[in-house]
């Protein structure tokens, strides 16, 4: 019996999640030989004999296409996916035990184990199985969400793909020409809405809405100070500010700052931004 | 054509994940499977599921919703 982990143990933990993590990020062609031995492998796991005939697909999107053309529309991907390397939390949680510990009669996983070490998306039928080959790329950002602000985030070989901001599947215009400033935030989902003022720049936004100056400082580091508009969202307040990099940022800022005090110059809510009040982020020199 | 999802995938996890249950001593199954589970099972599903797994079906759900 099993009531503490050793260190050794403790050390798995981590070894094993970054592991997993490595299968479920897997890209490029799956080795086809491999992927049917593990198939079969499931199978017998399971108690069911081996499927008639293995279907490799080009991706998901084609896995679709095959299941609809073999069950005559009976089935689809969507109806009948059962597994993926991609979601192995499970697997990666009991194959820590099979590895680390003494904790025994676990080896009907290592059908799934294997199959997630050799296959992207997977579905089991009495007479097929079919089985995707994986992405040819997966692009993250530096927190390790799925990103690519100039391409698919997603790409498989035969080109079916995947948009994706920090996170969020966007529409494939929105990363290839840009999104639509007034379709975008009249958009009913409220984090796609967020996400296109994102992609777009709130620097263009405010300009597109003829953002009404309330204070620009002579330093534009401190920046001005705007209020608008917009259409169903209402008075909002922002920073316009030039940044050390060059670059202009527009700053979502509250109308009253921390203790209800009205924010009316650049300089406060340049301050605000830090926390701090605006004589401390710009010493005045009194003589 | 049958689908055997159930056996294959659902059967064969409840089996081994009741092996991990009745082998942890009761007292300390919060915090070993909870350890394993949130460090190793969450953060592969929140990395690598949410991440990836969940995106591409959501794109072949939106790619494929009109055609039944």
């Amino acid at each position: 019996m099993l009531d503490k982990l050793n260190d050794e143990q403790v050390k798995g933990i981590e070894v094993c999640r970054d592991k997993w993590i490595k299968v479920g990020l897997q890209t490029g062609p799956v080795d086809r030989d491999a992927a049917i031995v593990a198939a079969n492998k499931a199978y017998k796991c399971a108690g069911l004999e081996p499927p008639r005939e293995v279907v490799f697909c080009s991706s998901p999107l084609d896995m679709d296409k095959k299941i609809r053309e073999i069950s005559n529309n009976e089935h689809n991907f969507l109806s009948s996916y059962g597994f993926a390397n991609c979601w192995s939390g499970w697997v990666a949680f009991i194959d820590y035990f099979h590895t680390y510990t003494d904790v025994k009669n676990l080896e009907a996983f290592e059908g799934l184990r294997d199959l997630s070490y050799n296959c992207g998306f997977v579905s089991f039928f009495d007479t097929h199985v079919f089985i995707s080959e994986r992405p040819e790329y997966i692009k993250m950002d530096d927190t390790g969400r799925t990103h690519c602000e100039n391409g698919p985030a997603i790409r498989y070989a035969d080109g079916f793909e995947v948009h994706i901001w920090h996170g969020v599947r966007v529409p494939k215009s929105w990363i290839t020409d840009g999104p639509d400033i007034d379709q975008a935030l009249h958009n009913s989902n409220l984090e796609l809405r967020r996400v296109a003022s994102e992609i777009i720049g709130w620097a263009k936004i405010l300009d597109h809405y003829q953002a009404e100056v309330i204070d620009e400082d002579a330093d534009p580091q401190i920046g001005t100070l705007l209020r608008v508009n917009i259409p169903e969202v209402g008075e909002e307040y922002f920073l316009k500010v030039l940044c050390g990099t060059g670059r202009t940022f527009a700053i979502p800022v509250p109308e009253q700052d921390d203790e209800g005090k009205r924010i009316n110059t650049a300089l406060a809510a340049n301050a605000w931004t830090y926390g701090i009040k605006p004589w401390e982020y710009k010493p005045e020199v009194r003589t | 054509m049958k689908q055997v999802r159930d056996q294959v995938r659902s059967q064969v996890m409840g089996q081994v994940w009741d092996q991990v249950g009745v082998q942890v001593v009761v007292q300390d199954v919060v915090q070993v499977k909870g350890q394993v589970r949130a460090q190793v099972r969450a953060q592969v599903s929140d990395q690598v599921g949410d991440q990836v797994g969940d995106q591409v079906r959501d794109q072949v759900l939106d790619q494929t919703h009109n055609i039944n």
